[in-house]
């Protein structure tokens, strides 16, 4: 027992020169990381820029309730595809921070739509994601990925992105995980990062 | 006080008083707890922005209010009690001593002396033995009368006399001798009692405005322990406190009590109550919200009294150089201002959690631990809906330089936790724990070379966790009661390791930690919790792998195993992308533009004992 022990400890020494190496960089790393984060620090398109090179597109300045309006609406676009009834989660829409830009959420916002259908009245979880399928290229939405998902259960999944409007959805269609619990598909609907016009806080609306 | 106004009193009378209390001190916790989990949850859903702050503001203030009432009634109906029980207690030996006398046909004279007639027979000497009085023992203290002076000379002179009547022919004078002790020592007991509480209940007299300040707060400290003194002072009948027990044990204890004992407990010793574990969460955070703003009140007025630092900079011919005022300043407050200044930043975090219920559905918060100080950073247990009636329970120990001054991002962690939690397991009820109740190092570097053992402070807090967790296991209703998951991030996953070791083990179904730099055992099968109910997960950013591989280095892993390790055995969960490729060792409850991170919902799979939606990581090609 004495002997990995003490070879663990000789080990550790050689550790100790890469790992304070490793410390300073982060260090300064982490400085300019801080010093990047302050988004209100330059002119708008100044801010601008410095989005657009993080994001690989400049954010569009957009009314937050319109964002919000425009998410809710293709979530009611949905679930009409999915051809089926039963019982929705109520949540609307909510505007977050867009963490990448501006994670102080002072200037820049994404929409996020979570929501769920579930006991059923009309039509199956099977037939909803069969709807999906045929429907979303239809209305030119791009399926990116359509398999189970990577656990033991393997739930079926569907990604798709609106080219134009850069909306993404997730599909989720969740079996049972236990006994008693409720069979669901669950959806989110995302927007990409928006600027919200002068003058507005984006994190109180 | 003489005897005849002990024997006048009618202590039921109080009855009347300390119901009335008790309903104003309910009323206050009533509607305290009506602003807070109904009235400001409705604000925060239904308006926006800073019509929601300023009316929450508001609602904040009058909830203090009520808990100041609900506190300092409290308080005022436990000294009324203990003071009624006393007075009882005092007169019903009063009663019997006077039922006594009438018995022996003894005459009680005004001062509470016994006269004794001279003895009906004749002596063997052929005398009667004669009458006279008995005058009752008193434990005198220095009072007006004698200036403080000859007190011992008088107890001499009125033992003599007591023993003489003990030790008389006329076996009267005895009699006589023991009713006037009983009637003596009752009027003691009466007035002590009522020399006791009358400052007390003074000192309870609030100022007549309706603001509660943090100076009123302070107070409310005093007056909790100025009351814990006096009950101590008449030795009031409390059942004692158990002594080390174990959380079932408490949990017996607790349950053994009447009403009014439980209520005279959490007024009067709310820091024991707030902190025993095994007594049920909703009496743990009532002592601990009193405990919270009672600190919170004491600190502020502490931070108030400091006086305004002087400019630091002055302008001499050398330029700017740091004044001696203020380096004189510095030296005397500085490093206190900053300690107040902490602490309170942490109890700001709590209240602002408090604040949050309702938003997005967050249950009720329950405050099970608090303490400014603690074992040294500062002690935080709070959870997220009670988990004496979760069906599904997570307590989740953070890690390396936690301290109570940003305690704020492990609560939000929780609610995360929770939210992610709750969604997954729709009508079976959640509680999500915050547990902080180590002494967590303060940075990797001091885990780093050369600190000597480096499983230290993991070895110090692996008592409290357990202990937390079977008492949290006792008030639940035993083992079968709640599903339950014990977390721990980086350097808090050690602690929950050690605690594992701890006799008896640690009561959990499941155990789950992030980043963890080692957990003291050499494989998860070592947890107690089987191998398949082991969970890791473990971020790709440097940061992450800094953490894990100095814990390595360090031995914080037995056999140089830690949990991201394949050969240690734990099911590996996809961490999914990290913010950046720097930094993720703190980005595991993130939810990046509102959705829940790929490791957040793997986290709350667990939670919620959905193990088949766990995205696990290839076990075959790895090479650790």
């Amino acid at each position: 027992m004495t002997q990995p022990a003490s070879r663990l400890k000789r080990r550790g020494a050689l550790w100790v020169v890469p790992l304070v190496g490793v410390v300073a960089v982060a260090t300064v790393w982490m400085t300019m990381h801080e010093a990047g984060s302050e988004t209100s620090s330059g002119s708008t398109g100044q801010q601008q820029e410095r989005a657009e090179g993080i994001l690989g597109y400049k954010p569009e300045v957009r009314d937050i309730a319109k964002a919000k309006d425009e998410v809710n609406s293709i979530s009611s676009r949905v679930l009409d595809w999915m051809k089926v009834r039963g019982s929705v989660t109520e949540p609307s829409a909510a505007a977050h921070k867009c963490e990448a830009v501006d994670p102080d959420f002072t200037k820049y916002y994404v929409v996020n739509h979570p929501w769920s259908v579930y006991d059923l009245k009309k039509g199956s979880f099977d037939e909803a994601m069969d709807n999906l399928r045929k429907t979303l290229p239809e209305k030119g939405w791009k399926i990116t990925k359509d398999g189970p998902m990577r656990t033991k259960d393997a739930d079926p999944e569907i990604v798709a992105v609106q080219p134009d409007s850069h909306h993404t959805l997730t599909v989720q269609w969740l079996k049972p995980a236990r006994p008693g619990r409720k069979e669901l598909i669950s959806v989110d609907v995302d927007s990409r990062c928006f600027r919200a016009p002068e003058g507005v806080d984006p994190y109180s609306g | 006080m003489k005897y005849q106004t002990l024997a006048a009193l009618e202590p039921a009378d109080l009855d009347k008083l300390v119901d009335g209390f008790r309903a104003a001190s309910d009323m206050g916790s009533h509607a305290k707890d009506k602003l807070n989990d109904q009235v400001a949850p409705k604000m925060r859903e239904h308006l926006d922005g800073a019509a929601v702050k300023a009316a929450t503001a508001q609602v904040g203030k009058l909830s203090d209010n009520f808990h100041y009432t609900q506190v300092q009634c409290g308080l005022i109906r436990t000294n009324i009690q203990l003071l009624k029980e006393a007075l009882e207690e005092a007169r019903k030996k009063l009663k019997n001593a006077l039922a006594d006398a009438e018995t022996e046909g003894l005459k009680v004279n005004p001062d509470g002396s016994v006269d004794y007639p001279s003895a009906g027979d004749k002596d063997d000497d052929g005398k009667r033995p004669e009458g006279g009085t008995a005058t009752g023992y008193t434990p005198s203290t220095p009072s007006r009368e004698n200036f403080g002076l000859g007190s011992s000379t008088r107890d001499q002179a009125a033992a003599l006399e007591r023993q003489a009547n003990y030790q008389s022919d006329n076996p009267k004078a005895a009699k006589a001798q023991a009713i006037a002790d009983d009637i003596a020592a009752a009027v003691h007991a009466a007035t002590k009692a009522d020399q006791t509480y009358a400052p007390v209940l003074r000192r309870l007299k609030a100022d007549d405005d309706l603001n509660v300040s943090h100076a009123d707060w302070a107070d409310a400290r005093k007056d909790t322990a100025a009351s814990r003194k006096a009950a101590a002072k008449i030795g009031a009948d409390l059942p004692p406190l158990p002594k080390d027990g174990s959380p079932q044990d408490n949990k017996k204890w607790w349950d053994g009590l009447s009403q009014d004992d439980k209520d005279s407990y959490v007024a009067l010793h709310p820091n024991a109550v707030g902190a025993m574990d095994g007594l049920p969460a909703d009496v743990r955070d009532e002592a601990n919200r009193m405990k919270l703003a009672e600190t919170k009140g004491t600190y502020e007025t502490q931070l108030a009294a400091i006086p305004k630092p002087p400019d630091k900079y002055i302008l001499t011919s050398q330029g700017y150089v740091t004044s001696v005022e203020w380096e004189k300043w510095n030296k005397k407050y500085g490093d206190r201002r900053e300690e107040l200044e902490d602490k309170l930043k942490g109890m700001d975090a709590i209240q602002k959690r408090f604040d949050k219920t309702g938003k997005d559905g967050l249950p009720e918060a329950y405050l099970l631990g608090f303490d400014a100080k603690g074992e040294g950073d500062g002690k935080v247990i709070l959870a997220n809906g009670n988990p004496d009636e979760a069906k599904h329970t997570a307590v989740h120990v953070p890690g390396t330089t936690t301290n109570i001054k940003s305690i704020g991002g492990n609560l939000d962690d929780m609610d995360s936790l929770w939210a992610a939690s709750q969604k997954k397991a729709p009508g079976e009820p959640v509680s999500t724990v915050m547990w902080f109740d180590y002494d967590a190092p303060d940075s990797i570097g001091q885990y780093i070379p050369n600190t000597g053992n480096a499983g230290h402070w993991a070895e110090d807090g692996a008592p409290a966790l357990q202990k937390f967790m079977q008492g949290t296991e006792a008030a639940q209703g035993g083992a079968d009661a709640s599903h339950t998951t014990v977390s721990g991030h980086s350097y808090g996953s050690t602690v929950v390791g050690q605690a594992t070791k701890e006799h008896g083990g640690l009561p959990a179904d499941d155990i789950m930690v992030q980043g963890s730099p080692g957990m003291q055992v050499k494989h998860a099968e070592d947890l107690g919790v089987g191998a398949d109910h082991v969970w890791s997960v473990a971020a790709r950013s440097e940061d992450d792998v800094l953490v894990r591989e100095g814990g390595k280095m360090m031995g914080l892993g037995e056999g140089g195993k830690i949990p991201d390790d394949i050969r240690f055995g734990a099911k590996r969960m996809e961490p999914g992308d990290h913010a950046s490729l720097l930094f993720g060792h703190s980005s595991y409850w993130d939810e990046p533009g509102g959705r829940e991170s790929v490791s957040l919902r793997n986290m709350a799979n667990v939670v919620v004992g959905n193990y088949g939606k766990v995205e696990t990581m290839p076990e075959v090609g790895g090479t650790k």
